[in-house]
This record gives C-alpha cells, structure tokens and sequence, in this order.
C-alpha cells in the first residue's frame, strides 16, 4: 500500500455515501427546534438555576467564582481567559481557571441539582489533549481541549443525569471530589503538558421528552408493585415482559442470589453494576457472572447506566426448566481477567429476571407483542412479510399518532455483506451485516412522531438474497 | 443512538433571508459534508447524525458566518463533534435502537485497508481523512482541527505507521513520505 492506494480506497468509500443520500433537513430542523425547547425549559427554571448557584459549594483561592444569584450567571473571566456563564442551556454554577503549568486540579464542590454539565477546555501546545474528570472516582468523561474564539462551542461536555446511579452514592447535598486531569488523548495517560485548565460545572434542563428523537418519551414513574432498593428500581413489568425476580444487593456486597417459580417462559436477564464507574478504559476491568437454574454461568460486561435497571441491555435464555419448578439465580461481580484487581468496595450490583412476554415468531425471529420504548408501551398492530429475493417489503404507517416501525429479516443466504434500507418518506435508517455471517438483518426498532400518514418501505440495498423473509412490523400505543 | 449532545451557545434570532441562505447552504453541501462523515464514522446512519449535528450548531451563528464562506466553520464543528464522540455515553443520552453494524466493503481486496483505516485512533483517522481525502494541507488540517501543526505532523506520521504495521495489512507497503 502507498499513499495513492490509501487515497483512492478514501474516495471510493467516500462514493459509498452517495449511494444513501437523503434529505438532510428536516433532521437539521428537528435539532434546532429541540435545542431551542431546552431553552425554554431552562428559562421557566431560571430560578433553580440561580437558587442551586447561591448554595453551591466553592472552590479554593482565587481561582474560582459563583455567579451572583440575583441575575443569570455571568462570564467569569481571570487573565485573559473566560468561562462562559451560558453554554446554550446550560448555566453556571461553578467556574475554575487555572493557572499555565498546572495540568491537573482537585476541589470540593456540593452538588446541588442532579442534573449537571461539566464544560471544559485546556489550552495546551504540541500533542491530543483532553482534560479528564473524576468526581469522587467515578469517571465523567473527557472534555477535548479546543483552542480558538469558539472553544466552548465546540469544545466536548459530559454530563450525569438524574437517572445516574452516581447519584447513589454521592447525593445532593454532600460534598464530593473533583479531580481534572490533562491526559493525552492517543494513550489516555495523564501528561504535564504545561497545560491551562479552565472549566465550569452547569446546571443542565432535564427535558425527557427530547430523549428519544421525534416519539414521546417521559421518566416512568416507580409503582407499589415494583422492586424498589436504595434508589434502584426494578419495575414490575417492561414492555410485556414480568418481573419474576430481583435483587439488589447492599452496598459492598457484589453477589445477589434469589429464587422464582418457572413459568416456561424464557427469561430476560436484566444487570445494574457500577464497579466499572471508574474506569475509562475501553478494556473494562469487571465482568459480571450470572448462573440461572444448573448449567455453566453466562459472563458479560459489568454495566449499570440508570438506577431504572430494567429498561437497559438484557441477555434473553430459555427457561432451565419447566413450568411449576424453582430456578435458582446466583450472579456476582468478578475481574475480567484472572487476577484482576478486586471489586472496589463502593460497587453497587444488582439483577432483575423477567418472564418475556408473548411474542410473534416469524421464520424463527421474534417479534413481542408488546414494547416499550420512550417509557411508553405499543403494541404489534401490523406484521408484513415478504420472501427475501423479492427484497422489498413495503408497510402504511398512520396518521396522527406515534408509532414504531420494527425491521429486520430471518438469514437470507447471502453469504458476503447485506444490507438493509427502511425508508420512510425521505428519511432512511440502515442495517449492514457483514460477510461471514448467515445474512440475517436481526432486528431493529424505529419510533416515529406522529405526522402524516405514510409508508415504510425496506429495501435490501446490497447483497442478494436467496432465502429467508423480509419482516416490517408496526407498533401502535397502548392507550 | 444520537450524537446530538444540544451544546449550543449565543442563540440568537436567524433572520429569514439567513434561514433561505441557510437552507440552500445544506441542499448544496449536504453530500460532501457527509462523504467525509462517513470516512470518519463508517456507518451511513450515524454520518448523517453528525452531519445534521454540526448544521444545527452552525444554524444558531448563522448570521455572523453566513457572510463569509461557512463551510470552513461547518467542518470543524464536525470533527470536533466527532472527535468527541467516544465518550459520549456520559451524557446520558438513551438509545432509540440497536445500531446498525459498521458496514463493510464492497470489494474483498479493499477489505483490510479499509478495517486498518476503522482501527486508528479516532484523530488519527481525522487526520488521515482531512489529509488524504480532502487533501488540506497542514496548517488547513490543524486550523480545522483546532490543533497545532506539529501535532498534525505527528498524528499523520503515527496513523501512516499503524496503516503500515497493520497485520491485516497482507502486502506490507513502503509508504510515501506525506507532503
């Protein structure tokens, strides 16, 4: 390979986009609008904003401010260097700027809203930089360091929500530790470029419905039936699928170990573990090991991004035993590797078992009959089918109200890459599998607004078909 | 998953001759803006994401760059969009549906160098794109990237490195020097 070769595999791949192109508007006017609503809603809490400023804690020395609360917070500016009091919604609470040399800081700050943006930038000469943020260990991500007029557009922000389980251990109220690190971006290692740190901590609207994009969505809100531990919930039902049984275990501990009676239905396995908080590795230093009913333990990634445990990844497996037996469920947090440093002491771990709900299966892929999404339910109203080779399936979407249009396929015998288009009006989504594989799309779930009726065609764009079934199912809500 | 993160400032009022400037600015450059968004992102879907990302950033300054050329400003809004992009779980954003596989090349003789490409770092992969596909020089590809020149220099010579020591890689090349 030359560097002709690596020019003309960029320009050919590059055509590759022509091939899906689309109009990009409506999607640039929906990013607009809902930016523009998260200015409203930031406006009717002004006076949170300004009442969480007043009684936020501060920072050492001269460095820091708070902004003044009987107006929207100010710039807070120190030798020739600003932080911003906006950054679009968000308003200042907390602003520090460092001084040149000194690549890393650690303070004390009280929270006092759950919803929080930490905007930063460095400005640092000679390699990748980026300032990286713990607070009270737990990772928060990495801010990029930007230089120019217009750093604090474009520069990198993280954020913790109100559903982060960081919350758990470190509420509002209580002084916790933030520690800012300028780290070089190619090794993720701490580095002393002789850098100048300058951030803001901000309060951050907390809009749920801007969540999922286009369809309604909202915060479900916990119910006496659900399973409920120091602030982790395990809702009694998702989508059509039941709670059999959970557990959360204390704080410290890293083993659950409870017991249900068997429906024969197959089982969705839902985690919540924080013992990878603080890490920022892409090699995830613990897994967690999950045994239901006899059989070898099932190991996947220790993950916990929301305290409402139940409404993320799940592994599904078929039921250990019949109906009317018990299962015994025995999970526990372990290292990655064997070896590997011990369960931090601060993990919170925890596992929800549901019974799945009822499902359609269509040439062996399953489609529920009812999903949740958005924090709502819709149920299966239409299913279309068509053979693979025909590559193109076509299904009406209504008018006026939400929906979600679920596509995918059973294999089709394509043996290299195959890919899939839905197209709805002019706005496409697409599915690729790559080579080596049986060729099956699996299945994919689009929510929709509501707007004019219209159809939602899937079209096998690359890769040609000798088997299987093309399947477009619509969901409509549960009223 | 959206990679809209709303990290907007100044927003001010587009007055409706801008809204028209802006919308032919989108119809006319939409294609290229994408054509290097999916060189950075490798998935058809998520490019366009970035892509409309940047266009609404851009729309809120709209009055001030829209008299100058604004795709330079457009640009670098969209890599350093993307160059963020890793670590944007933490923001909390909730995903509307399992995304797509990254998609994979046509031709099986492209397929390595196309992975190896997938393998750089995000910044190295930047700054192979701005370099070698849109053919900027130095100082455009450090402007863009709001870095400095030498650390161009340095990202090029590491990312032409690990194409080259790719094991993927099955016809080891003697790369040019870059310009």
């Amino acid at each position: 390979m030359n560097l002709q070769d690596l020019r003309d595999e960029l320009s050919t791949r590059a055509a590759d986009a022509d091939q899906h192109q689309n109009d990009l508007l409506p999607g640039v006017r929906h990013k607009v609008r809902r930016t523009k609503r998260r200015r409203i809603v930031t406006a009717a809490g002004a006076a949170a904003a300004v009442l969480a400023a007043v009684v936020a804690g501060f920072l050492p020395g001269t460095h820091s401010a708070t902004p003044p609360a009987d107006r929207p917070p100010a710039d807070y500016t120190r030798d020739g260097v600003t932080v911003p009091g906006t950054v679009g919604s968000d308003k200042l609470l907390k602003a520090w700027i460092g001084d040149r040399g000194q690549d890393k800081l650690s303070f004390s700050w009280t929270p006092t809203t759950d919803s929080i943006t930490v905007h930063a930038n460095c400005e640092a000469d000679g390699g990748l930089y980026a300032v990286r943020f713990k607070i009270n260990g737990w990772y928060v991500g990495d801010a990029g360091c930007v230089t120019g007029s217009d750093a604090w557009t474009l520069g990198s922000s993280v954020s913790l929500r109100p559903d982060s389980p960081f919350w758990l251990a470190s509420p509002i109220g209580r002084p916790v530790q933030v520690v800012a690190d300028v780290i070089d971006l190619s090794t993720r290692r701490v580095v002393t470029p002789h850098a100048r740190i300058s951030l803001g901590i901000y309060s951050t609207p907390y809009d749920p419905s801007a969540a999922v994009d286009g369809a309604p969505a909202r915060t479900v809100p916990a119910g006496p039936d659900d399973y409920t531990k120091d602030g982790v919930v395990y809702r009694r039902r998702i989508g059509g699928d039941t709670l059999a049984g959970a557990q959360i275990a204390d704080p410290g501990r890293s083993q659950v170990h409870f017991s249900f009676t068997s429906t024969g239905r197959p089982l969705v396995v839902h985690q919540f573990c924080t013992a990878n908080a603080g890490s920022d590795s892409e090699e995830r230093p613990y897994s967690i090991s999950v045994r239901v009913g006899a059989g070898e333990p099932n190991i996947s990634t220790c993950v916990g991004n929301s305290t409402d445990a139940g409404a993320g990844d799940s592994v599904t497996l078929p039921a250990p035993v019949p109906a009317g037996q018990r299962i015994d469920v025995v999970a526990e947090v372990v290292p990655a590797k064997p070896g590997g440093p011990p369960v931090p002491p601060d993990t919170r771990f925890g596992l929800g078992v549901y019974f799945q709900g009822e499902q359609r299966t269509i040439d062996g892929v399953d489609l529920a009959e009812r999903i949740e999404l958005g924090g709502y339910d819709y149920r299966l109203a239409d299913v279309r089918t068509a053979p693979g080779p025909s590559k193109k399936l076509t299904i009406a979407t209504p008018a006026g109200r939400p929906y979600v249009i679920a596509y995918g396929s059973s294999p089709l015998g394509v043996a290299g890459e195959v890919t899939g288009s839905l197209w709805i009006g002019k706005t496409e989504r697409t599915l690729s599998i790559g080579p080596n594989t049986t060729g099956a799309l699996g299945l994919s779930t689009y929510p929709r607004a509501a707007g004019a009726a219209d159809r939602a065609t899937l079209t096998v764009s690359n890769g040609t078909p000798t088997k299987g079934t093309l399947i477009v199912a619509l969901y409509e809500p549960v009223s | 998953m959206s990679i809209d993160d709303g990290v907007v400032t100044e927003v001010r009022a587009v007055p409706t001759g801008g809204t028209a400037s802006f919308d032919a600015f989108v119809a006319a450059r939409s294609l290229a803006l994408v054509r290097t968004a999916y060189l950075l992102t490798r998935d058809h879907a998520l490019a366009e994401d970035l892509v409309q990302t940047a266009l609404a950033k851009a729309w809120f300054h709209w009055s001030r760059i829209r008299e100058d050329n604004p795709e330079p400003y457009v640009r670098r809004i969209l890599v350093t969009t993307y160059a963020s992009w890793w670590h944007r779980k933490w923001t909390g954003e909730i995903p509307t549906e399992e995304l797509p596989e990254a998609p994979v090349p046509h031709r099986e003789d492209r397929l390595d160098l196309w992975d190896a490409i997938g393998r750089l770092p995000r910044r190295q992969r930047a700054v192979v794109v701005l370099r070698f596909y849109e053919d900027l020089s130095e100082p455009e590809t450090a402007r863009l990237m709001g870095t400095s020149v030498g650390t161009v220099k340095s990202q090029t010579a590491k990312a032409l490195t690990k194409l080259r020591l790719d094991p993927a890689l099955t016809t080891p090349a003697d790369l040019e020097t870059p310009r």
